[in-house]
């Protein structure tokens, strides 16, 4: 283990929580270099001293771009406590050199040093906690560094994937080119938009290469059948499987039925989800959109069985129709479309 | 750099404290004085946290011992977004300067301030701590125009949304924070150019601009005779777009302004309003 770990702070042994009220965090430091910085949120519900107390689980996630382990809107501080009243461990952090994270020395490329980053993550968590199973949340960028750590590492089970890879399928043309033009509401909206620009001329629309919809197209995207591949083998060793797109991406991912048809056959259906939060922007920004991605979250977790079981995971079925107009009702019929397989 | 939570069982607050390089040439009382940093509201702190990052590593590096932290209700402190208050901020501020002076052994305390954490800091000051060197830099100097502008940010942003007619935020958020009534009445309460600082050593305000806001309350501070001293920056529309981190301020700017403030004998700083240019 090339880890060296420590945790900051006022002392205590390493796989006991710390003694303040609920939820109990501690700042630690760790990796190879010493200098990846994060938090870890302790179990809630769950005595870290009760040698009978389940899951070692953890849920990880990393910083996105230059905002920092909290998160845009401190998504990233509110799930971590929300899954950590489930029972589950939480740790934010910051890739070598971003947010309070120090710069590693050698010339590793970025993007190896970001699942170097990932990969020490999960050791820490090992060495330390005890946690042999992780579910890895990446958004947008994130994902690149997440996404291959998911392929390769047998302690992920899982990964939730907001706003990451995605790829036009003959349904989305057909969606994007043809229905939507027969939907009324588009049009109402369409034409109210436009009249609104027209009255506030110094609002301006975003530039071509500043748009995040146009961004998605820029980013580097493993090969549709890598992807596939990649995802069959993910799952395939019973790791579940979260995709989840905001609205802001709906030029690139516009029905829950997509991932399906870019996977194709490779990848037995039931075996990932996929859900999309239409009224949702690309960083969650109102807080009841946040709170919908909490509990979509938080059920989809629910969804692993019980640590050490051999039960089946419950699994999501297919979504049977696309997610109703907001974000909260989205939640709601999360909870309807997730079922024992 | 080492990361830490403190304060209170219940309450803990997040920080970062960056340790005082050996830096050679670095005065005694530079050695002796700690400072802590207050980041703006949570609606400007996502822009700060790496401009902060940079200014408390640029200070260490010249031998000052800082602390940067996150207020209850924000970043990685407890609490929920809806928990804070312009009071219990400047509770926690005080909070992180026992901190500081624990863990750095330093005598002195600096606080500084950005934005709304101007203002927090200054009623930590005026709630009886101890501070040898106040800093304002871009502070909120009347809290209705600071609401008013954020207010604007966030109808522009809607206006450009999708669903703007169904988007619109309940009445108690703001730009993608809990904004409850009670904080938007103590914030719209603020104005630095009436309202009592305390009586720390001496005061440093850092403007972006010369905004008539900055003038009328060096004018204040003349009128309080407090030793004080108004900087205008240069780059001020960096600043003002919200890039605090930008390398020009970093490098040119920021850092040196604070560290040569703290440097000062004592009495360097006359008592009333000098204006230099940065």
């Amino acid at each position: 283990m090339a880890n060296a770990p420590h945790e900051t702070g006022t002392p205590a042994a390493s796989r006991t929580a710390p003694a303040t009220s609920s939820p109990a965090e501690r700042a630690v430091v760790f990796g190879a270099h010493r200098g990846l910085v994060g938090v870890v949120t302790y179990p809630t519900p769950v005595k870290a001293t009760d040698a009978s107390a389940p899951p070692r689980r953890a849920v990880v996630m990393a910083n996105i771009g230059l905002s920092h382990h909290v998160g845009p809107f401190r998504l990233y501080v509110d799930l971590a406590r929300a899954v950590a009243a489930m029972g589950w461990y939480a740790l934010r952090f910051d890739l070598s050199g971003l947010g309070d994270s120090l710069p590693r020395s050698g010339a590793k490329e970025s993007g190896e040093q970001a699942m170097a980053d990932v990969r020490e993550a999960l050791d820490w968590l090992e060495a330390q906690l005890g946690v042999r199973e992780v579910v890895l949340v990446g958004l947008c960028s994130g994902v690149d560094s997440m996404h291959p750590v998911a392929v390769a590492d047998a302690r992920v089970i899982g990964a939730v994937f907001v706003d990451g890879y995605t790829y036009p399928t003959l349904g989305y043309h057909l969606r994007r080119h043809t229905l939507r033009y027969l939907q009324p509401e588009r049009w109402r909206r369409f034409i109210a938009r436009r009249m609104r620009r027209r009255a506030t001329p110094a609002i301006a629309s975003m530039p071509a290469g500043e748009d995040p919809q146009q961004a998605v197209f820029q980013r580097e995207y493993p090969t549709r059948a890598q992807f596939r591949a990649e995802v069959a083998a993910t799952v395939a060793r019973g790791a579940r499987l979260l995709f989840v797109f905001t609205g802001t991406f709906d030029a690139s991912f516009n029905s829950e039925r997509q991932m399906a048809e870019v996977l194709g056959r490779a990848v037995p259906r039931g075996t990932v989800d996929a859900r999309v939060f239409p009224r949702a922007d690309h960083l969650f920004s109102a807080v009841s959109h946040r709170a919908a991605f909490f509990e979509c979250v938080r059920k989809w977790l629910a969804g692993f069985p019980p640590a050490g079981s051999d039960a089946a995971p419950i699994v999501a079925t297919r979504p049977a129709a696309v997610v109703p107009s907001t974000a909260r009702g989205a939640g709601t019929a999360l909870a309807a479309a997730v079922v024992r397989a | 750099m080492l990361p830490r939570f403190f304060g209170d069982t219940g309450r803990q607050l997040f920080g970062v404290y960056h340790p005082a390089s050996a830096a050679p040439g670095v005065s005694a009382q530079v050695r002796r004085t700690g400072v802590v940093l207050c980041y703006p509201g949570p609606q400007e702190y996502r822009q700060a946290h790496w401009a902060y990052r940079r200014l408390a590593g640029l200070l260490a590096d010249g031998g000052v011992h800082v602390l940067r932290f996150d207020y209850v209700g924000t970043g990685d402190s407890a609490g929920a977004s809806s928990d804070g208050s312009l009071a219990q901020w400047a509770d926690d501020v005080r909070a992180a300067a026992r901190e500081l002076q624990d863990v750095a052994g330093v005598r002195r305390t600096a606080l500084v301030g950005l934005r709304l954490g101007a203002v927090i800091a200054a009623r930590a000051c005026a709630a009886g701590l101890a501070v040898s060197d106040l800093v304002l830099w871009d502070p909120v100097v009347r809290g209705t125009e600071y609401l008013a502008g954020l207010d604007a940010e966030q109808g522009s942003g809607l206006e450009d949304r999708r669903y703007p007619e169904d988007d619109r935020r309940a009445s108690d958020e703001l730009l993608g924070f809990e904004m409850t009534a009670a904080m938007r009445a103590e914030i719209g309460a603020v104005d630095l150019t009436v309202e009592a600082c305390g009586a720390p050593g001496r005061v440093l305000v850092i403007a972006a601009d010369d905004g008539p806001e900055y003038g009328a309350f060096g004018a204040a501070l003349t009128a309080r005779a407090t030793r004080c001293e108004v900087r205008h920056v240069a780059d001020a529309t960096l600043a003002r777009g919200g890039h605090w981190a930008s390398d020009t301020l970093m490098a040119r700017n920021i850092p040196g302004v604070i560290r040569d403030f703290i440097a000062r004998p004592a009495r360097a700083v006359a008592a009333g309003a000098v204006h230099a240019h940065a």
